[in-house]
């Protein structure tokens, strides 16, 4: 740990105060979703289908309806059939048609967990029991898992209406491929004819779910006059108010959506799932309806991260320097159209200065749920394929492999994905910091190996509100509509007490419900603190001009004559002897000089910067059963600069130890008959604590200049290099280079075993 | 009035013949340019904004109101979600 | 809606007297699987018959030399025996290896032999040390080599009626030692995909004078290996007669291809974890020397 202690001549940023949500949230009194209880509530249970593709003849729910405790069944029939649209969620776009048809099944089931109906009863267990006498007559059609199957031309369909975007001229006949992406650069077979070393590889890994530890919950009580309330859990409640008023065809003013605390979300918290099956329950029951989903479900029915196979050919000079990269990239996109390759394409290769590329991507549906965000989505697969075959590439040459990175990093000036040019980024520091790191230059034990990968994320950042006002004590009350996901409520505090120069503990943060406050987008896309915490400190910087204004007003001198500074006003007129109004006497006196004081801030910055990241791992292989331990994991990252020092590492730790498991046990596994084989906790395999070393982190300070305190994102990045980071090191320690993922005993048994 | 590059990439490409081939648009800020597009490629308007962003000069611009400066290049590409 | 019978017996003729009356019933000790099958609808029993107000039921009591352990004794406080810790450490450390501390704090041995999955911990490590169990039923008391309790995967031999009322196992042997691995891909909470137990008795000279050897996870029920055992009788655990331990556990194995593991690493792995735990055992019954 080498975080900054309020260095910089700053008052709190830096520091490691005490979260204000901590007590509620370690003694159990903190309220998530599957906690929430309103009068008079009814419970919901959902009806899924065993089938991954099947085509729905009929459903009658006659005897359920007749079962004593049953107040009311929704199925397809219940929601509004829906134009194709497209809207904004979290900051990418989905069909609204599509977010309806995971919320329920609509003439066709698409894969095993999808929903079919929902009831809800006065009691859990008769819920489940009516569930038990609902009567769905299914024509159970072939299914399709796999990614290449999934592409031929006689694959089970998912929707016969699907045609590839971007292939010209435009497909004749539907596919499940949804989309083709490609950009090139330069003449890569010339520039690869030229290469001294060459490295190709197909690389994989399955589809992977966020894991958060709270399953999707939430209670929705909708009136006879049109008017809601929905209480869940979720990293955007303004996204949960768009979504469900859009399914449901309502006013989104008839909605207010309170967020609860929220046990995880990784960006899988940024649709809906649940909410408007619950709104219609309530509808037709007349009682708020809770609808919580078990675990079993939230890994068949919710939205997991893609799965993918990347075919990569990647060559460089003698010296190491990157001639060429042919990438092409296929994403299980699960059943629905979605964001995947999309972001593969930016992300793959921008972190260094290629002579010359050519990206190909297709994104596939498959008879799976369909995929949603997790943490830097869609970005860690690739980087996995590019970073791995980097590490060949780098070992092939004899050069050490940060040196590699080094030789053909990208810098301030270069271009980006965009076009335009990449401001005040990191890298570089990132990777000297790694390069004299002393993990770098430790010694290895037998069996062991050493690896590094280095990656980036864009980052975000959109629109936030937030509402900063006295209380008559000069305390000082923030609002926001950020869902605090990783310690939000501290760092909004300390950018509030940094900028009015006040104790943190005299300012409170408070989440607010989207009737409560403008709208905010959701928390998720390494962007809140930076966002909403440029809101935030607009909002205090308007609360001290008040302030200055009052307080001229007390001192009867001219606005000009008044600074801000400790806490309190400075009267600049020499008549007044330097005399100082302290916050809590101008607050004193706010509604004889005014009213009260509150400020409002709305803003939506894109002036924020690419966060990069560069990883270190040991791992020991028993090379007789493949078993592999990590024994030391050292993470590098541009921060920008630290607001809350531990959140930051926190962050780090959390988003490393994440790609951990994916690297070495996280797979979704599907039987012969299309059915999520590992549905729990037990053989979907996080990490525990056991299996990880302490995550040490290096944050590097290059802050953003266009935020007041520096800040880039820091939440999404740290889970993009640790795929071939692991991979690296365990290739090294097994012997023998292993392309796909996870890296299970079982594989790198099999791997030792086959090189012989 | 300012001439400016387009160049639609990804989703973007889609409304202009799916190639991915650069043209030039005359219109004195974004929502004009979104209109003269809408008019070329209908229904563009509708996935301006939601499903796609603007980067002008490099720049991802979300003020529609900014004068395009002339000869500038307007990159368009799909909005990514982040987690 | 079907809502299953609870009763709290407060002897075994009543337990028996309860569990004759309704073949469907189930025996709740620990219920750490009980419980979790019941809520995921995988059981749905009209009666359950917990055993934990039974005299005797909950602890480890003195039985001849050896030792009897209560089938509601939970595999945290086999740790806080001290003579059975140091007379079995394999078969503590076994059961102390299933899911969680909090799990364990509830769990059982005698849970986990008539929960009857292949993959039981606790189980290989009883075979290994030659324990048995006692079983109480409508026609009185018999006792059972605990390798010879389960039939098939989630199925035991108990008649109707019947229930294990405690685990037997002997003194640790002069010269005696135990021991059980397992292989899972994680470091704990999980199942194994491999386990082995190995009990040996070793004289002065080093010599194997008794083996028993088992395996775990990799037939349908926990098997006791004899010719396991057997290649190590007479021999100083040398090379070859290791060898030809792995051999005879490989010829035991007949796994499943399943998301746990395959069939030919399963096979491969019972015979490298099988050494292991061998010379786990053989240090420490050359400890005990």
């Amino acid at each position: 740990m080498n975080a900054p202690e309020a260095k910089s001549g700053f008052r709190h940023v830096g520091t490691r105060p005490v979260r204000p949500d901590g007590i509620d949230k370690v003694t159990g009194k903190a309220i998530y979703s599957p906690d929430f209880v309103a009068p008079g509530m009814l419970q919901g249970a959902i009806l899924r289908s065993p089938h991954p593709h099947a085509r729905i003849r009929s459903i009658d729910t006659s005897k359920a309806e007749a079962l004593p405790g049953v107040k009311a069944i929704v199925t397809a029939d219940d929601f509004p059939t829906l134009k194709s649209l497209m809207v904004t969620m979290g900051e990418s776009a989905g069909n609204i048609i599509h977010v309806s048809r995971k919320c329920m099944a609509q003439g066709k089931v698409l894969y095993d967990g999808h929903a079919v109906a929902a009831v809800a009863a006065t009691s859990a267990v008769i819920a489940a029991e009516a569930l038990k006498l609902i009567e769905v007559d299914y024509e159970v059609l072939p299914h399709v898992i796999d990614i290449d199957e999934a592409m031929q031309p006689d694959a089970p369909l998912l929707h016969e209406d699907m045609v590839t975007e971007g292939v010209q001229p435009r497909p004749d006949k539907p596919s499940n491929i949804p989309t083709y992406v490609s950009k090139t650069k330069g003449d890569v077979a010339e520039a690869l004819g030229r290469a001294a070393a060459v490295v190709e590889g197909r690389y994989s890994m399955p589809m992977v779910h966020q894991g958060y530890i709270e399953p999707h919950a939430c209670v929705a009580s909708w009136n006879a006059d049109g008017q809601a309330n929905i209480w869940c859990s979720t990293q955007g409640a303004f996204v949960v108010r768009m979504l469900t008023a859009s399914v449901l065809g309502i006013s989104q003013a008839d909605i207010r959506v309170t967020p609860l605390e929220i046990g995880g979300g990784f960006g899988g918290k940024t649709t809906v799932y649940l909410e408007p099956v619950a709104m219609l329950l309530s509808r037709k029951s007349g009682r708020p309806v809770r609808l919580a989903m078990t675990r079993e479900e939230v890994f068949r029915a919710s939205g997991p991260a893609p799965g993918v196979q990347i075919d990569f050919k990647i060559g460089a000079t003698a010296d190491g320097y990157l001639l060429g990269a042919d990438l092409s990239m296929k994403y299980n996109v699960g059943a629905f159209p979605g964001n995947g390759v999309q972001v593969g394409l930016i992300t793959a290769l921008y972190h260094y200065r290629f002579e010359s590329f050519a990206m190909h991507g297709w994104n596939v549906v498959t008879n799976m749920p369909g995929i949603h965000a997790y943490r830097a989505p869609c970005a860690p697969q690739v980087n996995f394929a590019v970073e791995s075959a980097i590490d060949e590439l780098a070992y092939k040459l004899g050069i050490d492999p940060i040196e590699l990175r080094l030789k053909n990093a990208v810098v301030p000036g270069d271009p980006g994905f965009t076009g335009g040019t990449l401001g005040e980024i990191g890298f570089v520091e990132c990777l000297e910091a790694a390069k004299a790191h002393p993990h770098y230059s430790a010694p290895l034990g037998p069996n062991q190996g050493r690896g590094v990968a280095a990656s980036y994320w864009i980052n975000a950042g959109g629109p936030s509100v937030a509402a900063v006002s006295l209380a008559e004590d000069g305390s000082v009350l923030v609002t926001t509509g950020s869902p605090d996901i990783g310690g939000s409520r501290a760092s909004m505090a300390i950018m509030a007490a940094e900028t009015l120069c006040i104790p943190y503990e005299k300012v409170r943060v408070t989440i607010a419900d989207t009737s409560a406050i403008g709208f905010s987008m959701v928390t998720g896309g390494s962007r809140t603190t930076y966002a909403t915490g440029k809101a935030v400190i607009e909002a205090a910087e308007t609360i001290i001009s008040i302030m200055k204004a009052r307080a001229a007003g007390m001192w009867g001198v001219d606005v000009a004559d008044v600074a801000w500074g400790d806490g309190e006003a400075i009267c600049l007129d020499p008549a007044k002897d330097n005399q100082r109004l302290p916050i809590g006497k101008i607050a004193a006196r706010m509604n004889n000089t005014g009213g009260p004081i509150s400020a409002e801030a709305s803003v939506n910055p894109h002036d924020y910067l690419p966060a990069f990241g560069v990883h270190i791992c040991d791992s020991e292989v028993d090379p007789e059963t493949g078993q592999t331990t990590i024994v030391r994991y050292t993470a590098i990252q541009d921060v920008g600069r630290a607001i809350h020092a531990d959140y930051c590492e926190g962050q780090i730790q959390g988003g490393a130890v994440q790609g951990i498991g994916w690297a070495l046990n996280e797979a979704f596994i599907h039987d012969k008959a299309g059915r999520l084989d590992n549905p729990g906790f037990l053989d979907y395999r996080v990490p525990v604590c056991s299996d990880l070393p302490m995550i040490d982190t290096v944050m590097v300070e290059k802050p953003n200049p266009a935020h007041p305190f520096g800040v880039k994102g820091v939440g999404e990045v740290p889970i993009v290099p640790p795929l071939a980071t692991v991979a690296n090191a365990v290739s090294r320690a097994a012997g023998v280079r292993i392309r796909d993922l996870p890296l299970s005993p079982d594989r790198v048994y099999s791997a030792i075993k086959s090189k012989g | 009035m300012s001439r400016v590059r387009i160049v639609p990439t990804g989703a973007a490409a889609e409304y202009f013949g799916g190639s991915g081939e650069e043209f030039d648009a005359e219109a004195g800020n974004l929502f004009q340019l979104v209109e003269v597009l809408d008019a070329r490629a209908p229904g563009f308007g509708d996935a301006a904004g939601v499903q796609l962003v603007f980067a002008v000069n490099g720049e991802v611009t979300e003020d529609w109101t900014a004068p395009l400066p002339e000869r500038a290049e307007v990159l368009i590409v799909t909005k990514i979600s982040g987690g | 809606m079907p809502q299953p019978g609870y009763h709290a017996p407060e002897t075994v003729q009543q337990a028996i007297a309860l569990l004759s009356k309704e073949p469907g019933a189930r025996v709740l000790a620990g219920g750490t699987d009980l419980i979790v099958q019941m809520r995921s609808g995988r059981i749905a029993s009209p009666l359950i018959v917990d055993l934990k107000r039974i005299s005797g039921m909950i602890g480890i009591r003195a039985s001849g030399d050896g030792f009897a352990i209560g089938a509601a004794t939970p595999c945290t406080a086999l740790k806080k025996d001290a003579a059975f810790a140091a007379a079995w450490p394999g078969v503590v450390e076994a059961a102390n290896l299933i899911g969680s501390v909090q799990v364990r704090n509830r769990a059982t041995m005698a849970g986990n032999l008539c929960n009857a999955s292949p993959a039981a911990d606790s189980v290989p490590a009883l075979i290994a040390a030659g324990a048995t169990c006692l079983i109480a039923g409508p026609s009185g008391e018999r006792e059972l080599p605990v390798e010879q309790l389960a039939t098939g995967p989630g199925r035991t031999g108990l008649a109707t009626g019947e229930f294990v009322v405690e685990l037997r196992l002997p003194a640790r042997p002069k010269g005696g030692g135990d021991a059980y691995l397992r292989l899972i891909p994680r470091t704990e909470m999980d199942i194994a995909v491999v386990g082995a137990g190995a009990a040996l008795v070793i004289d002065a000279a080093g010599t194997c004078t008794a083996a028993r050897i088992s395996i775990g996870a990799v037939a349908p029920t926990a098997l006791l290996v004899a010719d396991a055992g057997a290649a190590l009788v007479g021999s100083k655990f040398d090379d070859a007669a290791l060898g030809r331990m792995g051999e005879a556990v490989r010829a035991a194995c007949s796994p499943i291809d399943d998301k746990r593991g395959t069939i030919s690493y399963r096979t491969d792995m019972a015979a490298v974890i099988a050494r292991r735990a061998v010379a786990i055992a053989r240090q420490r019954a050359g400890e005990a020397n």
